[in-house]
């Protein structure tokens, strides 16, 4: 899905890339994970078509990166909805009739909010629309930026509670940045640390898809062998 | 919205009123009398008006079809704006009523003279303003466009152009009553027709039939900005 060799790229003569290499399969759900400057959000925006002024070669469905292509979702942090089209418009962009729309939001608790304007939505209904836009556009990839650092603890966990389950058995591939480890725990299958512009260590995650593992013993402990791992 | 409009319409016609009642009825005729004659002359007053309405519509209409194009241009081209910006910030502050009598000099006592006066008056602040607009507009915007398989004219048509319009109607509300007594003032030079032209032969002869055309000329700068406010809240909701 995903292929990169020795990618390099600098913001302002500063180096936030230093020689990456990375191959992500079909369909695999993948975070990446690292301290702020680390390289993650840069990485997401090469890979989304943006910062396409990087040496190396880069690839998405074996095509080279140079621009931002309908194939791929993404969901920001901020803004990722029209401000000026309620929910239910904002999400018909995606060519699919208003019962399918309906049908999303229904699956993702925001069916009443259809007629709203993003501004009327909290933080958590936000992202949850914008992942039901990506959804229903039927992209092969979708990229998050960050999905939840604006919510508080428990619209968090409420967020990946409904939405963890319905990712993982979806058909296509994600990579979510987030500094949030117990978030890519449950969210992905294989969490990519990065430091310093390159990957510094990768982690099988056996919590995927299980929002209910956080009172675990075992799902603690990996936590904190990661989070010891992130500090080190 | 509509009790508001009431209190600031019952307000004037007070003021007016007192006016009338202090200073003299003969230079300053009662609201009713005003209104009366409007009424029963309103044939008399409707080739003026027609006039002054032809010409700033035309104006506005040129004013918005270049200012815009110009206004986003600049807003999405780093290099456009480089280039144009200077010439703008120049002429923005130039006093343009000061300029009327070049400009009928120039392209002659018509009718095209008049309407280049309101496109002058209002092209610059409109360009600064959407320019402005198109800025502010979130990057993400442009990205989700492209990833929703958009076109370049639907980015524009659903994207640039939704998310600019609450500034331009705010535009043409500021810049309307400049535009208007501007059209006045070169109403006054070379014209026969015009509500400028009606109130200026008016003057000093006619009380009554002078503020009969200051009414009027009043009215078409309170309807457009309240059909502004009426699109603001039909089509911008989302700021409502």
């Amino acid at each position: 899905m995903i292929t990169l060799n020795n990618i390099n790229f600098s913001y302002d003569e500063k180096k936030v890339l230093r020689d990456l290499s990375l191959h992500i399969k079909d369909n695999q759900k993948v975070s990446i994970i690292g301290k702020s400057g680390c390289g993650k959000s840069t990485l997401l925006k090469l890979i989304l078509g943006v910062n396409t002024d990087y040496s190396g070669t880069a690839q998405v469905f074996g095509e080279s990166i140079t621009d931002v292509r309908s194939d791929i979702g993404v969901v920001f942090q901020h803004n990722g909805l029209f401000e000026f089209m309620t929910i239910e418009e904002n999400l018909l962009q995606t060519k699919v009739s208003k019962s399918d729309v309906f049908a999303m939001c229904e699956r993702l608790g925001i069916e009443s909010l259809l007629s709203k304007y993003p501004k009327a939505l909290s933080g958590g209904q936000l992202q949850r629309a914008n992942i039901a836009r990506s959804l229903l556009a039927g992209k092969k990839l979708i990229l998050l930026d960050e999905p939840t650092s604006s919510l508080d603890e428990f619209a968090k966990e409420e967020f990946q509670k409904q939405v963890s389950e319905l990712l993982a058995s979806s058909d296509f591939g994600y990579v979510i940045v987030t500094h949030d480890i117990k978030e890519a725990l449950v969210m992905s299958e294989r969490i990519i640390m990065m430091e310093d512009g390159n990957v510094k260590k990768e982690f099988v995650s056996p919590y995927f898809g299980k929002s209910d593992s956080y009172l675990s013993e075992d799902f603690n402990r990996m936590y904190l062998d990661i989070k010891r791992e992130f500090y080190a | 919205m509509l009790k508001k409009h009431i209190i600031g319409n019952v307000f004037v016609i007070a003021v007016w009123y007192l006016l009338s009642i202090t200073i003299s009825t003969r230079f300053v005729p009662y609201p009713h009398q005003v209104f009366f004659f409007m009424f029963t002359n309103f044939d008399q007053i409707l080739p003026h008006l027609i006039a002054t309405l032809m010409r700033l519509a035309w104006g506005f209409s040129f004013a918005l079809l270049i200012g815009v194009s110009i206004g986003i241009a600049m807003g999405l081209n780093e290099r456009i704006d480089g280039l144009l910006s200077p010439l703008i910030y120049v002429l923005n502050p130039i006093p343009k009523s000061a300029l009327t009598p070049v400009f009928l000099i120039i392209f002659g006592m018509n009718d095209f003279a008049r309407v280049m006066i309101v496109v002058f008056i209002i092209i610059f602040p409109m360009i600064v303003s959407i320019k402005d607009a198109t800025r502010l507009i979130p990057s993400e915007y442009f990205i989700i466009a492209k990833t929703l398989g958009y076109s370049k004219f639907e980015t524009l048509r659903k994207v640039i152009l939704k998310a600019i319009l609450p500034s331009l109607l705010s535009t043409i509300k500021v810049t309307i009553a400049i535009a208007i007594a501007v059209l006045y003032i070169s109403e006054n030079i070379g014209s026969n027709v015009g509500l400028g032209y009606y109130i200026a032969s008016n003057n000093g002869v006619n009380y009554i039939e002078m503020y009969s055309g200051i009414v009027v000329l009043s009215m078409i700068g309170y309807i457009i900005v309240i059909i502004m406010d009426i699109i603001l809240y039909k089509k911008c909701k989302w700021i409502n």
